[in-house]
């Protein structure tokens, strides 16, 4: 019962991590989408596989690709931040503040 | 004149006080201790990749994880801070540390995705970016720093520049409710910075 | 070995995910810089690398798992590249 609980939980902050996406007005913003709702989302429907498979060594496997999606994702959000910050990329209208260069 | 002079002299001591903390924990722990965590995170790493608990994978495995250790132990295990006792330590963190972890970070990540999907549905930003300071400065835990601070509600890391008493943290907060640094810094970092300092440098 | 709700509920929730993951196409299509394309296309691919691990219980094939372990891994390394590159090569 609480495996689809938790894939009730991971669809509904997976759709609208992509509305989110759709929807925010420039590259910072949707990063925030992007990462957020993804890697929240990901964990929640993994462990929800986990919850069903019960103890073994397909579950470690599972929880192996949490682990990677957990600590790698924010890694590549960051890169593309600070790259587009690089590249020229303006922040929206609605910025209140730039502390960075 | 005399102002310049204490102006300059704060800061030689601040950039001795660097140096001495810089010498005494990056060390970090003896070599030995490094090879044995290098060793257990790595045959822990094979025996889950492998996925079965046979005796012949079990033995190559503990073979090519001792060579591999011996040889790369410095990459790894370089930027955890020398304690008194080692295997305390070692059972502390299996046992306490990261389920508190994993306990704070339960919470802080539901709040992530109900602040993201407000976000989405109201359209209420107010974003900008500031920057906070830390304390910490081996290259791990800033990592490990950047990657919390992503994770947890409104928050996204954008650069890391190097500061004479630590690091310094450039965020990019989707709803800035402070501008000054110390306080945005208490916001943002919540408890994950000591819990970090018990460990790394 | 696993019950039939759930291999019905794996179903729904892989349609879920390839419909988001066209909802996040669109970005990729319009978006008007190229890391508005490269936040798009970094979003499908972790949805397509828990589909993986849906897919391996669904089919009941272990060996799934480990194409999405090396797919998550592969993923950050070309999302890397593409923020190197913008950021003005590989010089330094």
């Amino acid at each position: 019962m609480i495996e689809y609980i938790l894939f009730l939980a991971g669809c509904t902050v997976m759709v609208l991590g992509a509305v989110g996406v759709i929807r925010f007005p420039d590259v910072y913003t949707r990063l925030h989408a992007a990462t957020k709702c993804d890697t929240g989302g990901s964990i929640s429907i993994l462990v929800g596989v986990v919850v069903a498979l019960g103890v073994g060594m397909v579950s470690l496997k599972v929880l192996l690709v949490l682990f990677l999606i957990f600590s790698l994702n924010p890694v590549a959000s960051h890169a593309l931040a600070r790259a587009s910050h690089k590249f020229g990329i303006k922040p929206c209208e609605m910025t209140v503040v730039d502390m960075y260069e | 004149m005399s102002k310049m002079r204490f102006y300059l002299r704060e800061r030689l001591d601040t950039v001795k006080e660097h140096i001495e903390s810089q010498l005494q924990y990056g060390k970090g722990i003896r070599t030995w201790q490094k090879i044995l965590v290098t060793f257990l995170v790595l045959y822990l790493f094979w025996i889950v990749l492998i996925g079965s608990t046979a005796t012949p994978p079990l033995v190559l495995g503990a073979g090519v994880c001792t060579l591999l250790s011996i040889l790369t132990y410095d990459f790894f295990a370089r930027d955890i801070r020398a304690g008194e006792n080692f295997f305390s330590r070692l059972l502390m963190f299996v046992f306490i540390y990261i389920p508190e972890l994993a306990f704070i970070f339960l919470f802080r990540i539901i709040e992530a995705n109900v602040n993201v999907a407000r976000h989405v549905i109201l359209m209420d930003i107010n974003p900008g970016i500031v920057r906070i300071d830390t304390t910490l400065r081996s290259h791990t835990a800033v990592t490990a720093l950047a990657n919390i601070i992503t994770l947890t509600p409104g928050t996204l890391t954008l650069d890391v520049k190097e500061t004479l008493e630590g690091n310094a943290l450039y965020v990019h907060w989707i709803d800035v409710e402070t501008l000054s640094t110390e306080e945005a810094g208490e916001i943002i970092k919540g408890g994950v910075d000591e819990w970090l300092h018990r460990i790394f440098w | 070995m696993a019950s039939p709700y759930l291999l019905v509920a794996l179903q729904i929730v892989i349609m879920v995910l390839v419909a988001t993951s066209v909802i996040c196409f669109l970005r990729v299509l319009v978006g008007p810089t190229i890391s508005d394309r490269m936040v798009g296309l970094n979003t499908i691919s972790t949805k397509i690398t828990v589909m993986l691990v849906l897919l391996s219980i669904l089919y009941g094939r272990v060996l799934y798992l480990d194409v999405a372990i090396g797919f998550a891994m592969l993923n950050v390394t070309g999302s890397l590249v593409v923020a190197k590159y913008m950021e003005g090569g590989f010089r330094d």
